[in-house]
């Protein structure tokens, strides 16, 4: 039995995948620039409008991993999540960014994923091992909505 | 002197402390229980003197040491670009 796979990846998550690059350079640049910056980050905070669609966010999440490898920047989890997120709202799915904290001995970690936003629990983690909400108390815990 | 926080700083309880980050310029503090009376105090739109007057009357310890503390939190927050003050 063969260990090892060839597994090809079809047109349409070839397509995905491009535009998940797109959107990840985007994301990059304008966490980078200062201008607009702010205003932007609010707004991806705030939890959209739109459908749940678990299956839709699974398959960008997918895509948004796998193009980060073809960057030559190393994507961290706040490009990623905010990539995925840009993707979602597009297509008319609800969901938000998320940033959180939480404190490993000396130090203070940050980190942000993708929440969809349907009441339930968090449905992805877009680059981190901890979920909101969960019994794990080294979870991170998410910031407060900003005032608008 | 009153302060405002800015609509681009977030704010998060952690046990035993909470932690306030900028998104416009990345920059966070960590604020301790006397921190975060001050912050809360801030929030609720108290101004410098008010302030300095309500921990001079919560706090056993001299007024004088609690401003110098509260001068050098406040200003070390708007170096940060986690306060902003508005002169009135």
């Amino acid at each position: 039995m063969n260990a090892s796979s060839n597994r090809s990846i079809g047109p349409i998550s070839l397509l995905l995948m491009a535009e998940a690059w797109w959107e990840l350079l985007r994301a990059r640049v304008r966490i980078l620039v200062p201008s607009g910056r702010a205003k932007w980050l609010r707004n991806v905070l705030r939890i959209s409008s739109g459908r749940h669609d678990p299956l839709a966010i699974d398959k960008l999440t997918v895509a948004v991993n796998r193009a980060s490898q073809y960057h030559v920047r190393p994507m961290r989890c706040l490009d990623r999540s905010l990539a995925i997120v840009c993707m979602l709202r597009r297509r008319g799915i609800a969901t938000a960014l998320k940033i959180g904290c939480r404190r490993q001995g000396e130090v203070l970690d940050f980190h942000a994923w993708m929440d969809g936003t349907d009441d339930s629990a968090p449905v992805a983690n877009a680059g981190g091992p901890a979920h909101p909400g969960s019994p794990n108390e080294n979870a991170f815990l998410p910031f407060d909505w900003p005032k608008l | 002197v009153r302060y405002t926080i800015p609509d681009t700083v977030l704010h998060r309880e952690l046990p035993g402390e909470a932690v306030v980050l900028n998104l416009a310029t990345a920059e966070y503090s960590q604020l301790n229980h006397l921190g975060q009376v001050i912050w809360e105090l801030i929030r609720a739109g108290s101004d410098r003197n008010a302030i300095e007057a309500t921990l001079v009357r919560e706090y056993d310890a001299p007024a004088e040491r609690i401003r110098s503390d509260l001068t050098a939190f406040l200003n070390r927050m708007v170096e940060l670009k986690l306060l902003k003050a508005v002169e009135p």
